[in-house]
């Protein structure tokens, strides 16, 4: 597998399936591992760096897990390729950004991913290992079982980092114990456009959860699409965390019903003309910019949602919330574009995409 | 710094957004402004400046002897650890868990793990451990829902297997 195939399909997380998935984007799964005899990544210089790579490319060859999933190492790839990865959710923001070593080859981080792009395991990250697991819609319990089981096989083959008292031991005391981080992204535009979003955010911060942007960590929200995650690790079993979401998302996603249903019956003209105003941006624009983009997806994703746009499906709404991202952009045109160029690109890849919309 | 939307107010609220063509661009506002424009900014702080803030009141409570609490496997000092809110190695849990636990006690309400236990390479030491820790969390259920005969089953078995431990 090459990086590059990656531009020939669409993640299965993408293909709008899945429990709740007009509301629920995707689900993830996050586990953070570090193996016991090697000092963490804080103060690993890149020799221990490149050591570690090497210890773990091996366990997970012995463990028969490369392959069938797919091994990159760092130094084989472009900045370009790793922004792609970034835009795909198969890396954080910190992983695709990191320097490049003092020779300019940067060994000491790596990628494995499967076929299906429904796991992924980051090495040297924040800590040795970042197990990733990517669902669409709402499907935290399969989730669960899928990357568990992974963990489990990879824990057969290399010592882990582990205290009874604390379980897991990560860099971050924010992560120990189970080392899990759930998180759901969901698309919000009711709550939102209402302002009762605030009133979202502070309920579910009394209850130790985040809200954050569409890229993760450090990102504001853009286009009324937030991640939701839990905060407490420790203390904990691994099921009761996912029970306790799967109590909590849902109330979310039915608050965001009512929103909907309450905008569309009391202000339906402004609502329509929203929706169908930024279908008409993006099937006839020039130059677009990819804040721009968020939004309008934001409101087609909705008017497709409660009825109202027949012609498109959620999955080729998110394969174009992904693929107008200024790294996959590039792909398509082959070739590096600047931020003026990208826009007009983006205009003529929607208008592309829409004058004869695929049933 | 005043705030940038208004400038009248001081700016409380410093946010990185990530904006057009993945820019990042940094926003000063009052919590005023930054109200009226909903942003969720209680939740925008960095996580470092969370845990040192949480830190450092822990840190003169514990007094100036564990302030030099050194790892011996890794060479981080306590007062590294606070300003970076990162461990050298696994060690440091150890070394520095008097220092840590207020700490994990605030962020997640709690300093025992309860999840999973790894099933390979460490030892059956470690699942006897999680087998105790079951149990205790199960005598602490029955007590609260006030099954007393139950309760008093599970304290015996964890009163054998304690025994058993040491006799190993
Ligand atoms: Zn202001
Ligand atoms: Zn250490």
């Amino acid at each position: 597998m090459k990086i590059d195939d990656l531009m020939n399909k669409v993640g299965t997380w993408l293909e709008g399936k899945g429990k709740d998935s007009d509301i629920v984007i995707s689900s993830r799964i996050r586990l953070a591992r570090n193996l016991d005899n090697f000092v963490f990544l804080t103060l690993a210089n890149e020799e221990q760096k490149k050591e570690i790579v090497g210890f773990i490319h091996n366990a997970l060859v012995s463990a028969k897990i490369i392959p069938p999933m797919h091994y990159f190492s760092f130094k084989d790839l472009t900045s370009a390729d790793k922004h792609l990865l970034l835009e795909r959710h198969l890396i954080s923001r910190d992983h695709a950004e990191a320097p490049n070593g003092v020779t300019g080859q940067n060994g000491s981080r790596a990628l494995v991913i499967n076929d299906k792009e429904t796991s992924s395991i980051m090495i040297n990250e924040e800590d040795h290992l970042r197990i990733q697991g990517l669902r669409s819609g709402f499907q935290l319990a399969e989730l669960w079982d899928e990357i568990n089981e992974l963990d489990s096989r990879m824990e057969k083959h290399l010592p882990y980092a582990f205290s009874s008292q604390f379980g897991y031991l990560t860099a971050c005391p924010t992560n120990v114990g189970t080392g899990l981080r759930f998180s759901v992204m969901v698309h919000l535009p009711a709550l939102v456009l209402s302002k009762q979003i605030e009133k979202v955010f502070q309920a579910l911060t009394r209850v130790k959860y985040t809200v954050r942007g569409f890229l993760g960590e450090g990102s504001q929200s853009m286009g009324d699409f937030y991640q939701i995650s839990n905060l407490v690790t420790l203390g904990r079993a691994e099921k009761d965390i996912l029970s306790e979401m799967e109590n909590v998302i849902p109330e979310i996603i039915k608050y965001e019903r009512t929103w909907r249903e309450k905008l569309l019956n009391e202000q339906a003209n402004q609502t329509k003309d929203r929706i169908w105003r930024a279908y008409g941006i993006l099937k006839n624009a020039y130059t677009i910019t990819s804040g721009e983009t968020m939004e309008l997806l934001s409101a087609v994703r909705m008017g497709i949602n409660i009825g109202l746009i027949k012609d498109l499906t959620i999955a080729q709404v998110n394969e174009m919330f992904i693929f107008s991202q200024p790294a996959h952009l590039q792909r398509i045109a082959g070739e590096a574009l600047g931020p003026e160029e990208r826009d007009i690109f983006r205009a003529s890849y929607f208008r592309g995409k829409l004058t004869k919309p695929s049933k | 710094m005043l705030c940038k939307n208004c400038n009248k107010r001081p700016a409380t609220i410093h946010l990185t957004e990530i904006s057009h063509n993945n820019v990042k661009q940094e926003i000063h506002l009052c919590e005023e402004c930054a109200q009226q424009k909903g942003l969720p900014y209680k939740l925008q702080f960095s996580l470092s400046e969370v845990l040192s803030s949480l830190i450092e009141p822990i840190m003169t409570k514990m007094g100036k002897e564990n302030l030099n609490m050194k790892c011996p496997n890794c060479g981080i000092d306590y007062a590294t650890f606070q300003k970076k809110a990162r461990f050298g190695c696994a060690k440091d849990y150890e070394v520095f868990k008097k220092g840590i636990s207020p700490i994990l006690e605030k962020i997640h309400g709690a300093t025992q793990h309860y999840g999973k236990f790894p099933q390979g390479t460490s030892g059956s030491g470690i699942l006897k451990e999680k087998e105790l820790l079951d149990l205790h969390r199960e005598l602490e259920k029955l007590v609260k829902s006030e099954e007393f005969e139950k309760a008093a089953e599970i304290r015996d078995k964890i009163k054998k297997l304690k025994t058993r431990k040491k006799t190993e």
